[in-house]
C-alpha cells in the first residue's frame, strides 16, 4: 500500500479546508505568542469528526493536513488523545470505560508521561518510582519532563519502576504503567514556556510525591511497562512522521507562493529548490504511508515507522533551513518562520533521529541474524 | 591567527560580555536590550568602532572590528546586531558618502551612545524600495530595525536616480520583533519631511555596502557557531544517557567535532589576510544554520527551551542568513566571480 486508501482524499479536503478556515494567520499568531493551549480549536477538530481513533487514517491525515498550516494547534488538537493506543491495545474494559470513553467522546484530554529529567531518549533510565503499599495499591514518587498536554490533562500513562533490575543489563524489566489522574494529591504539573516552536501546545514538568495510585489503574501486567511503551512508540512515531510530512508540505506551499509572485520569473536554481523539495516530500510522505498501512493492520514494521520518521524530519528541517535563506527577509515574519520553528521538534520528540536510527539498525541486524 | 592586540579585544570583550551580557541574556531576548547595556557598550567604545578617534570613535580596522562583533555574538547576537547597525550600516556609510558638513556631525553622538542610527533595510533589496526623494521624503518603509532611531539612512528614488539620504524619524505605523535577534525591534514607518542627500550614487552606494557588510556578518555567524558548539561540547560532557557520556557516543561526538573542525577553517579564513568576503559570508551563514540546529539536536528537550540559550542561536542564525540579501543573491555574484558576468543568469 503506498497510498492511501480510496476515500481518504476526500477526507485531506476537508482537513485542508477546515485547516484554512480554522487556523487564520491572526489565531495562529495568538496561540503563538501566548502560549495558551486551544481548547476551542480541540473542540471545533472533534466536532467536525477529525478526532475518531475507529479510523486511524483519518486521524492521520488530518494531522498531516493540520501541520501543513499550523503545526502547533494541528498537534494540540489531535494529540488530545495521547497515549488512547495504549489501553485500547493494553488496559481492561474497566479502565477504558472511565478513561479512553471519555477522551473519545471529546470530553477529557490525556497525556503520557514518560520523559524525566535525566532521561529522555533511555527510557529505561527513569528513576520515578511505585511502591507496592500492604494493600496492594502503590505509592508514586518522581518527576517527569517535557509532558505534552501536561497541565492540561485529565490523566496521564505513567511510566515508573516497580521493581528494581535484575541486572544492569535489564534495566528495561521492573517498569510499570499506571493511570494518574492529575487532580489527585500529589500531583503538581507546572507548565514550561519559552519553547522554539510548537507554542500553543501544552508541555509541562510534572512532580509526583507520595500519589495513592489504587492497583485498579496499573495498566496491564506489572513489569511490563517498557514493553508497553515501545509497541506505543511504535505507532505513535508514525504520526510525528505525518507531523513532519505537512511541515514540509506547509513549507513548499509558501515558498511556491513566494516565487510565483516575485516580479521576475524565478530563476532555475530557485525552481530546483521546489522540485528537489517536493521529490523528497513526496518520497517521505510514501514512506510514511506505507509504515502507516502496516500499523494499521496490526502488523507494524518498527524499522520502516523509524525510518518515515527520521527521514521525514530530516526533510522538514532540510528544507526549513534552505527555504529560510532563499526567501530572506520576507520570510522573517508569519508562516514560514513559525514552520521553520516548529519543525525542529520532529527530528526530537518520540525519539530522537539518533534514537530512530539505532531502531533501523537495530532491526534489521536482527532479520539477518533470524 | 590573531595578532597580539586583537588577542586583547578579544579578552576585553569576551570580559565585557561576561560581566554585562551574559547575565541579560534572557531579559535581552524577551524585553529587548537595556538601556544600560546600550550605555556600557558606548562607554566602552563599541558604538563607535568603525568611527575615528577625532570623532569620537575607536578607530578599528575591520579585523579587530569582526573579533568585536564574533565575541559580542556568541552571548547575544542581538547586541552584536546593534553594534553592526550603529557601526557597519550607519557609521560607515556616513564616513564613506557623507560631506563635512552632512552626515558626518551625528557620528560623535552615535559612537557615544547619545542617539541612535538606523539604515532603512530596503536598502538589500531594491525592487521594494517605495521611499522617493524630491527635495522632501516621502514614503514608507517595512523591516526597519530600531524605527524610533533619531537618524534613519535610506536609499530613495530621486530625480536623478536613487540617493542615499539621512533623514529625521518618520512616524511609525507598526512595531514588531522578528524570528530571531529578538532584542531588536522592527517595524514600519511611514516618511514625510526633510532629508539630506548623503550621496547622488545610492545604487552603487548600496552596492559597495552590501559587499562590505559580508565579513561583519560573517563574524556574528561564526559567533553563533562557537556558541552552539561550545554549548553542545559542555553538554555532551555532562549529560548521560544509557550509562555513558553523551561525548562517548560515536554519532553525537562526530556531528560536534565536525561542526567544529569546519568553525576552525573558516576562522582561519575570516583573520586571513586577504580572505574572499563572499566565499566567508556563503559558508559562515551556512554553518551558523548547520551548527545550531546540531547544537538542538545534542541538547534534546532541553535545547528547545529558551532557558538554555540554544535556540536563539538557531532563530538567529535564519535572521542573519536574511538581512543582507539571500544565498540565491550570493551565489550568483559567487558565480560571476569565478564565471564571468554572464554566469548564473538562467
Amino acid at each position: 500500500m503506498y497510498s492511501l486508501p480510496e476515500g481518504y482524499e476526500d477526507i485531506r479536503s476537508r482537513a485542508r479546508e477546515f485547516a484554512l478556515r480554522e487556523f487564520t494567520e491572526e489565531v495562529s499568531r495568538r496561540y503563538d505568542e501566548s502560549e495558551e493551549y486551544p481548547d476551542e480549536i480541540r473542540r471545533k477538530v472533534f466536532s467536525a469528526g477529525f478526532l475518531d481513533m475507529a479510523d486511524p487514517w483519518k486521524v492521520l491525515i488530518a494531522m498531516e493536513e493540520f501541520c501543513r498550516v499550523d503545526p502547533g494547534l494541528g498537534l494540540s488538537a489531535i494529540a488530545s488523545m495521547f497515549g488512547s493506543e495504549i489501553l485500547m491495545l493494553f488496559g481492561s474494559d474497566e479502565q477504558k470505560e472511565r478513561y479512553l470513553a471519555p477522551v473519545l467522546r471529546g470530553e477529557k484530554i490525556s497525556g503520557f508521561a514518560v520523559t524525566e529529567p535525566s532521561a529522555g531518549s533511555d527510557v529505561a533510565g527513569i528513576k520515578s518510582t511505585m511502591e507496592r503499599t500492604p494493600d496492594g495499591d502503590y505509592v508514586l514518587n518522581g518527576e517527569k519532563m517535557f509532558i505534552t498536554n501536561g497541565t492540561v490533562a485529565d490523566h496521564y500513562y505513567l511510566l515508573a519502576r516497580t521493581s528494581p533490575p535484575e541486572s544492569p543489563d535489564k534495566r528495561h524489566h521492573g517498569l510499570s504503567l499506571a493511570i494518574i489522574e492529575r487532580r489527585w494529591p500529589g500531583v503538581s504539573p507546572t507548565k514550561l514556556r519559552g519553547k522554539l516552536g510548537m507554542r500553543s501546545t501544552d508541555t509541562a514538568e510534572i512532580k509526583f510525591e507520595n500519589v495513592r495510585v489504587p492497583k485498579e489503574n496499573l495498566v496491564g501486567e506489572e513489569g511490563k511497562g517498557f514493553y508497553y511503551v515501545m509497541t506505543f512508540f511504535n505507532i505513535s512515531r508514525i504520526y510525528v512522521a505525518a507531523q513532519a510530512v505537512g511541515v514540509a508540505q506547509g513549507m513548499l506551499d509558501l515558498y511556491l507562493d513566494y516565487v510565483l509572485s516575485s516580479p521576475s520569473p524565478p530563476s532555475e536554481g530557485a525552481q530546483f529548490v521546489l522540485a528537489e523539495g517536493a521529490t523528497k516530500v513526496e518520497a517521505a510522505r510514501l514512506m510514511t504511508y506505507r509504515a502507516a498501512s502496516l500499523i494499521f493492520q496490526f502488523n507494524p514494521d518498527p524499522a520502516l515507522t523509524s525510518m518515515a520518521k527520521y527521514y521525514a524530519a530530516e526533510v522538514a528541517n532540510e528544507l526549513a533551513q534552505k527555504i529560510m535563506g532563499i526567501v530572506g527577509e520576507d520570510g522573517l515574519r508569519g508562516r514560514l518562520e513559525k514552520l521553520y520553528r516548529d519543525a525542529k521538534i520532529t527530528e526530537i520528540w518520540e525519539g530522537t533521529s539518533e534514537i530512530e536510527k539505532l531502531v533501523i539498525y537495530r532491526q534489521l541486524s536482527k532479520r539477518r541474524s533470524s | 591567527m590573531l595578532r597580539d592586540e586583537e588577542k586583547l579585544l578579544r579578552r576585553v570583550v569576551t570580559e565585557f560580555c561576561e560581566s554585562n551580557v551574559e547575565k541579560e541574556r534572557l531579559r535581552i531576548e524577551r524585553d529587548g536590550i537595556p538601556d544600560s547595556l546600550i550605555r556600557a557598550a558606548a562607554e566602552s567604545g563599541f558604538l563607535g568602532a568603525l568611527a575615528p578617534p577625532e570623532l569620537g570613535g575607536s578607530g578599528l580596522d575591520l579585523r579587530s572590528y569582526s573579533v568585536l562583533l564574533q565575541v559580542m555574538s556568541k552571548y547575544s547576537t542581538s547586541l552584536a546586531y546593534y553594534v553592526f547597525l550603529q557601526n557597519s550600516l550607519f557609521i560607515a556609510p556616513l564616513l564613506k558618502f557623507a560631506r563635512e558638513d552632512v552626515g558626518r556631525s551625528v557620528i560623535p553622538e552615535i559612537a557615544s551612545g547619545g542617539s541612535k542610527g538606523t539604515l532603512v533595510q530596503d536598502i538589500f533589496r531594491r525592487s521594494k524600495n517605495s521611499l522617493s526623494y524630491e527635495g522632501k521624503l516621502n514614503g514608507m518603509a517595512d523591516m526597519v530595525p530600531l524605527p524610533d532611531a533619531d537618524h534613519h539612512l535610506a536609499l530613495v528614488r530621486s530625480r536623478d536616480g536613487d540617493a542615499l539620504v539621512l533623514s529625521n524619524p518618520g512616524n511609525v505605523l507598526e512595531r514588531y520583533r522578528i524570528i530571531g535577534l529578538r532584542g531588536i525591534e522592527f517595524g514600519k514607518v511611514s516618511y514625510e519631511g526633510r532629508a539630506d542627500v548623503i550621496t547622488e550614487r545610492g545604487s552603487s552606494a548600496a552596492e559597495e555596502l552590501m559587499g562590505e557588510v559580508a565579513i561583519p556578518l560573517s563574524a556574528m555567524a561564526l559567533g553563533v557557531v562557537e556558541r552552539a558548539v561550545d554549548m553542545a561540547a559542555q553538554y555532551s560532557k555532562e549529560r548521560e544517557a544509557f550509562g555513558s557520556k553523551l561525548s562517548e557516543f560515536q554519532p553525537i561526538a562526530f556531528y560536534i567535532a565536525d561542526v567544529q573542525a569546519q568553525f576552525r577553517v573558516l576562522e582561519e579564513y575570516l583573520y586571513s589576510d586577504s580572505p574572499d568576503p563572499l566565499t566567508v559570508k556563503v559558508l559562515s551563514l551556512d554553518l551558523a544554520r548547520k551548527a545550531s540546529r546540531m547544537s538542538i539536536q545534542v541538547h534534546g528537550g532541553y535545547g528547545y527551551f529558551e532557558d538554555i540559550g540554544v535556540e536563539r542561536l538557531y532563530r538567529d542564525a535564519a535572521v542573519l542568513s536574511s538581512i543582507a540579501g539571500n544565498y540565491l543573491d550570493d551565489m550568483t555574484k559567487l558565480s560571476r566571480g569565478l564565471l564571468g558576468d554572464f554566469a548564473a543568469k538562467i
